[in-house]
């Protein structure tokens, strides 16, 4: 009986989970604060407060870089990226101008001898990690998922300076309406043209343990931030700025999480 | 004053030169100066010992366990949604 019951439980888990993958409630950036109380109320429990990990998490994302220690004597993974050129979708989402790659994509961030798949890169405007009182004007997320589910996420801060024609060509290819999509531009684009003029074999960086910055917040993300950032011009920032603005979640507790860093 | 008018010529292209010649390189993300080193790294020039493959499989593994009900599904999620 008491099987029974857990086999149930664990049912009614994972079908909350996959749930979630399908589906999530609406929420924006200018509620971040009670993110992890929009219910589902189309969900039996335990899946009423489905974003309740962006509340009670340990191990959130973004942070405040100023806040944190770092460390430099660890021996760490090289860190590498692996993209080339593809076919991708443009992808208005709702909360973030996005690229998505195509399914025949077989870059990705080499961490040590192991490669995860580019899924996607978005932007943020203003940046989401900070340093103390200073913003970035936006930052650039390339998000790496594995088969079995392990994320990593490779995050650079963006400057206003020089034009970033690959940053132009997003623009000039991202559909103005929320949801909308263009998958048949037919354009060849290599997301590492977006990357800073640096050794793409053994990138210096700072890494983490954090979340996703979205709902449902979900930890266990590696993040390893660029120590090198980018820049954009003015003009494509105004542009960006009329898809979204302020679309940037606030500095999570570090809650005693300390930065590796090979620099 | 043709020499004034030519010197001052001379010396804003050499600003200007060497201005450019130090934009070739990306800007960094922390200074040095906005670095905290953590306590473990002051005053010793020895790397500590790396962790030990037991510990690191079971870190390992602990993490894989606690991705394992939700994440395949995070692939699709994440390219339907900015995550």
């Amino acid at each position: 009986m008491k099987t029974k019951i857990l086999v149930n439980l664990a049912s009614i888990i994972i079908a909350g989970y996959a749930s979630i993958a399908v589906s999530a409630p609406e929420w924006n950036h200018s509620e971040q604060a009670t993110w992890w109380a929009i219910e589902d109320t189309t969900k039996t429990l335990p899946q009423n407060f489905p974003f309740a990990e962006c509340g009670v998490g340990t191990h959130q994302s973004p942070i405040d870089l100023a806040a944190a220690t770092f460390d430099n004597t660890k021996p760490l993974n090289n860190l590498a990226v692996t993209y080339s050129a593809d076919t991708p979708t443009f992808f208005n989402t709702g909360h973030a101008i996005q690229v998505n790659t195509s399914s025949s994509f077989t870059g990705g961030l080499k961490v040590g001898d192991e490669t995860l798949p580019l899924i996607q890169l978005h932007f943020h405007e203003p940046s989401e990690h900070v340093i103390g009182d200073k913003k970035f004007p936006a930052e650039l997320h390339f998000v790496h998922i594995t088969g079995d589910g392990r994320i990593a996420v490779l995050g650079v801060a963006i400057d206003v300076g020089t034009e970033n024609t690959l940053f132009q060509t997003i623009l000039d290819n991202m559909p103005a309406e929320e949801g909308g999509k263009n998958s048949t531009s037919g354009i060849q684009f290599n997301p590492a043209q977006l990357l800073p003029a640096v050794d793409l074999e053994n990138l210096k960086y700072y890494t983490f343990a954090g979340s996703l910055t979205t709902p449902p917040c979900s930890e266990g993300v590696q993040w390893y931030l660029l120590s090198e950032i980018i820049t954009i011009s003015q003009a494509q920032l105004d542009k960006m700025k009329t898809f979204y603005t302020n679309n940037a979640r606030a500095a999570q507790s570090l809650n005693e999480r300390s930065i590796l860093t090979n620099q | 004053m043709l020499i004034k008018l030519f010197l001052a010529a001379v010396l804003s292209l050499s600003v200007s030169c060497y201005a450019e010649s130090g934009s070739d390189q990306p800007k960094k993300l922390l200074d040095s100066s906005q670095i905290k080193k953590s306590s473990t790294d002051t005053g010793s020039s020895t790397q500590s010992a790396p962790p030990s493959a037991s510990a690191k499989k079971a870190e390992s593994q602990s993490s894989q366990d606690t991705n394992q009900d939700e994440k395949p599904s995070m692939i699709k999620y994440c390219q339907e949604h900015t995550c």
